[in-house]
């Protein structure tokens, strides 16, 4: 069963598209396919929350985009960490970390 | 600064202009669907299916691209842009009113302002130092708000005791003769400070060329330097650097030039020189510090140090000195002393407090007026779009979107008033300042600036009453039962709202040009009424040559004395041009005589308070023939009167009168309280009065005339009088270098009687120049004001004036009933504004003149009169233009109008 946008929480899907660029730059369907494909499908991106994230990430100046061209030789714009995405992926995953790792122990021992 | 480069991003792409942004983003979401249509045919599906899939899995795309555009604020901008497009479209829609109301604001901020600018620059600031606020004088203060003297010794247990304050300087003024003697001819008098060694560092203010004192100058240089005032430096050595390290002399003492100070430093007022003298010693000029008197003492309190705790250590300080029961401190013994005042601004000695006070509350009462009066015709406006505002609510819009809409409408009027009141203002202070400077004999340098905080808080004061008075008619309109306002016709509620406020707003108007008006008639027409005051001599022809002999270094005897002044008197007679030449008080006695109490020898009163108060005045042979007086009755002074014969004195014509009503007072005897010797009335002479009390011809017309050749002791500043036939000022440069022929370092002040009279009434009319130039706007504001309420409102009842003419009604029928509209507001406007002018003009004559002011309609019905005519032809002229423009409209143009 996938998770579509409405059940993802809050935040989540900025730290999911920042943890992708941070494997190299990509462009928004490659981005979206590349989330879908590690979490084993279980994230379904709707590309309604996909672009906004996108935008509001560019103009939080975590990410910056540049135009280029995709391995079937097609133009596309390709989005790539900054500095400061950078650091932000990595206090971010830390403190989700130990968010998942409460989670967790709530789960198995409640 | 990752803030910087997000606002940098964001700034980027408003930049760049929505069309670039939607382009981009149209071309990048394309690009995503091209993807997934390719993938979707790479996996079998036709390339119909396959846009139909992948268009179904992307979504909503106009929704897409619209939340990205959200992300960047995009949207927040375009609706400013729409919100901004309508304001302007709103503008130029009613450009009439819009101007009108610019109008309005921009003038009545630009007055208020720039009035309180003045008031500012003569009340409240100092003395352009960065330690003003913390410059305080200090003097002891008796119960009965007496000043007391500071001694040499009282400043020395002050620097050595005071706490609260960082440092502490003393100060004496002098008159001294200054010459360079390298350019100069002759030396010239100036006012010359001595001051401790503190007096510059204290004040914080520094020489613009070479260095004031210090306390860590040798005794030697400080005792050998002085500093210089701007304008000696420039009219004694020509602007020149070079003049730092020159010697010049003051008196007959040479002296090296340490430092010469900015224009505009003039501390305490109108002083050019400053010169060192040890006032902390225990000894000044050879006299025990204790009984030395007076000297000025000036602290800088120290920071985060409330002025309250500083009077509190001085009282301590003060009864410490009390304690020593002292004889100075007698009167301590039984007061309290302290009184701090501002330095810098006691020497203002509430002579024009009351004056610039009145102008604070008027530039108050303006931006009121100014704002009410925007706020006003902006309500108007606001309240006529009641129907459009119900239509917009009714048809969806937000209730929220529409007020930001009005808002913002007068947001725009209100910016666009303020700088232009801004600018107004500016000019304005330019012009007050070139005035004030023009009148180079004023003895105040003030400084006419805009205060940023008060431009701010002027600005933002409009800026709310003009977006509040349009969101409320906003809200009126916007609310939830729209019905009500949409059967709301233009001539029912909101109008009649609108009625009260616009007439209340004319009698506000019309009530404040009123005051200022009078004032400044009433000040203006008491200017010229004292300026015109016959004193009993020919001005033209009388010259006045004041000689200051103190720095002259010997003890000379008072034979000596007498001799050096017969012996100026003889070289100014000996000159062919002068008539007659004599020696009396300072200022040929014109300028200010002393009172005096005396009684007829053959009357006694219960105490000696109650003997009467006359003037009085010293002065040498020739004197009254050099006033060119005729003797009514008696003789002047001759060789027969000496200090070892009987005392003499001569009268005035009013004081002969008064005191022997019907007898011949010459022979009689009258005693003089302060040294209680009997003297023998020789002549009668007609009234001559002097500039200070001249006002009150019933005490200064009472003038009893002694004779120096009988003086015990004579001083040591004299005033010589010469008589010329015709026009003297010509002859000042000759006298003057003539003079410096037999004193080389004295500098004897010459001027004709004429300038010093203009010097007196120099500062005066200042005020009333100010008073006139405010008066003058204000009216012109109020025409502005009550032309744009009337014009607004006879526009709006265009259509029903148009009917009433269809319907044969006589166009001076509807103008009579604009008047009918006004006038009440008009005449009680009159009369209360007439009311606060008497009392405000009361104050300031009372205050300038000295003395029961005779301001009130029943002395002064001209004045009222005029004040009466010219509102009146203001209040008509704005009432009426628009109402006759309005009833010459086509009638069936009018009824056309919306």
């Amino acid at each position: 069963m996938s998770i579509n946008k409405n059940d993802l929480l809050q935040g989540t899907l900025d730290l999911l598209i920042l943890r992708v660029l941070a494997t190299g730059d990509r462009h928004g369907y490659s981005i979206a396919k590349r989330i879908e494909q590690v979490s084993g499908e279980i994230f379904a991106i709707q590309m309604g929350s996909l672009y906004p994230a996108l935008h509001r990430l560019k103009a939080k100046a975590y990410i910056t985009s540049e135009w280029g061209i995709t391995e079937t030789k097609r133009k596309a714009k390709f989005y790539s960490l900054t500095k400061e995405g950078k650091k932000y992926v990595e206090a971010e995953e830390s403190s989700w970390e130990r968010f998942a790792l409460g989670m967790r122990n709530v789960l198995d021992n409640a | 600064m990752i803030w910087l480069k997000r606002f940098l991003l964001k700034l980027g792409i408003l930049k760049a202009g929505n069309e670039a942004f939607r382009e981009d983003l149209d071309e990048e979401i394309q690009s995503h669907l091209d993807q997934m249509i390719e993938e979707n045919i790479a996996a079998g599906m036709s390339s119909k299916e396959a846009r139909s899939a992948a268009l179904k899995r992307f979504g909503n795309v106009l929704g897409v691209k619209e939340d990205c555009r959200a992300s960047w604020g995009v949207r927040v901008w375009d609706q400013s842009i729409q919100a901004l497009q309508f304001a302007a479209r709103h503008f130029f829609k009613n450009l009439f009113t819009s101007i009108l109301s610019v109008a309005v604001l921009a003038m009545g901020l630009g007055i208020s302002i720039a009035m309180f600018a003045a008031s500012k620059a003569i009340l409240w600031d100092g003395i352009g130092s960065p330690n003003d606020g913390r410059l305080f004088m200090i003097y002891w203060q008796t119960a009965s708000h007496g000043i007391k003297d500071v001694t040499p010794e009282d400043f020395r247990f002050l620097k050595d005791n005071l706490e609260s304050f960082e440092s502490i300087t003393a100060f004496d003024s002098d008159r001294g003769s200054f010459r360079n003697k390298s350019t100069d001819q002759y030396a010239e008098s100036y006012n010359l400070q001595w001051v401790s060694e503190d007096f510059f560092e204290t004040l914080g203010i520094k020489p613009m060329h070479g260095s004031g004192f210090s306390s860590n100058d040798s005794k030697e240089e400080l005792h050998s330097s002085i500093i210089i005032s701007h304008r000696l430096w420039q009219k004694h050595f020509n602007s020149e650097v070079s003049a730092i390290g020159e010697t010049a002399f003051v008196g007959t003492k040479p002296y090296r030039i340490k430092g010469v100070m900015p224009s505009r430093f003039s501390f305490p007022i109108r002083s050019d020189i400053w010169i060192f003298k040890d006032w902390a010693a225990r000894q000044v000029d050879g006299t025990p510090a204790s009984l030395k008197s007076s000297v000025e003492v000036c602290g800088l309190l120290r920071k985060g140090v409330e002025i309250e705790s500083a009077k509190t250590e001085l009282e301590t300080l003060a009864a410490m000195l009390v304690e020593k029961n002292d004889s100075h401190y007698f009167d301590l013994f039984k007061q309290r002393m302290r009184t701090i005042v501002p330095a810098g601004l006691e020497s203002i000695n509430g002579e024009f407090n009351a004056a610039i006070f009145a102008t604070l509350v008027c530039s108050i009462l303006v931006l009121a007026a100014s704002s009410a009066n925007a706020s006003n015709l902006i309500a108007a406006r606001a309240f006529k779009r009641s129907y459009e505002l119900a239509t917009r609510r009714a048809l969806g819009a937000s209730r929220l979107n529409i007020v930001g809409h009005v808002a913002l409408d007068a947001a725009l009027l209100a910016i666009a008033g303020a700088f232009l009141g801004w600018i107004a203002a500016a000019w304005g202070c330019k012009l007050m300042q070139s005035l004030v400077d023009s009148i180079d004999k004023a003895s105040r340098h003030w400084h006419f600036k805009l205060d940023t905080e008060v431009v701010l808080f002027a600005l933002a004061a409009t800026l709310l009453a003009t977006i509040l008075s349009s969101i409320i008619p906003a809200l009126r309109a916007t609310r939830p039962d729209v019905n009500t306002i949409l059967k709301d016709d233009e001539r029912t509620s909101s109008s009649a709202i609108m009625g009260k406020l616009a007439r209340s707003m004319i009698g506000f108007q019309i009530t404040i040009s009123g005051a200022m008006l009078i004032t400044a008639i009433i000040i203006s027409s008491e200017i010229m009424r004292v300026a015109n005051l016959p004193l009993g001599v020919d001005s033209k022809k009388i010259l006045l040559v004041d000689i200051d002999i103190r720095g002259r270094g010997g003890n000379e005897s008072q034979e000596a004395t007498l001799q050096f002044y017969g012996e100026i008197k003889r070289q100014l007679e000996a000159l062919s041009y002068i008539e007659s030449a004599a020696y009396t008080q300072s200022n040929g006695g014109l300028k200010y005589r002393p009172r005096m109490s005396i009684r007829r020898e053959d009357v006694s009163y219960g105490s000696e308070e109650e003997w009467p108060i006359v003037l009085s005045q010293w002065l040498s042979r020739d004197a009254f023939r050099t006033y060119d007086v005729e003797f009514l009755a008696g003789r002047d002074f001759n060789q027969f009167d000496r200090i070892d014969t009987e005392p003499v004195c001569i009268v005035s014509k009013t004081l002969a009168k008064k005191r022997w009503p019907d007898e011949d007072p010459i022979g009689k005897r009258i005693v003089q309280r302060e040294d209680g010797r009997l003297y023998r009335i020789i002549g009668v002479v007609p009234d001559i009065l002097d500039m200070k009390s001249r006002r009150y011809p019933e005490i200064s017309s009472q003038v009893v005339y002694f004779y120096y050749g009988q003086k015990q002791k004579l001083g040591k500043r004299k005033g010589f009088i010469a008589r010329s036939s015709h026009g003297i000022d010509q002859y000042i440069t000759p006298i003057r270098t003539k003079l410096a022929e037999t004193m080389p370092y004295d500098a004897p002040q010459i001027q004709s009687f004429e300038s010093s009279l203009d010097e007196e009434l120099a500062e005066v009319q200042i005020f009333a120049t100010l008073f006139s130039v405010f008066g003058i706007l204000l009216l012109f504001k109020a025409f502005t004001g009550l032309y744009a309420i009337m014009a607004f409102a006879a526009k709006d009842r265009l259509k029903e004036f148009g009917i009433r003419i269809a319907l044969g009604a006589v166009r001076t029928d509807i103008i009579k009933s604009a008047f009918r509209n006004t006038i009440f507001q008009i005449i009680m406007g009159i009369g209360l504004g007439l009311g606060i002018g008497y009392v405000i003009s009361a104050i300031i004559v009372g205050a300038i003149f000295e003395g029961t002011p005779n301001t009130s309609p029943f002395t002064r019905p001209e004045a009222y009169l005029i004040a009466i005519i010219t509102i009146l032809t203001v209040s008509v002229l704005a009432t009426g233009i628009p109402a006759w423009k309005t009833v010459s409209t086509d009638p069936l143009r009018a009824l056309r109008e919306e």
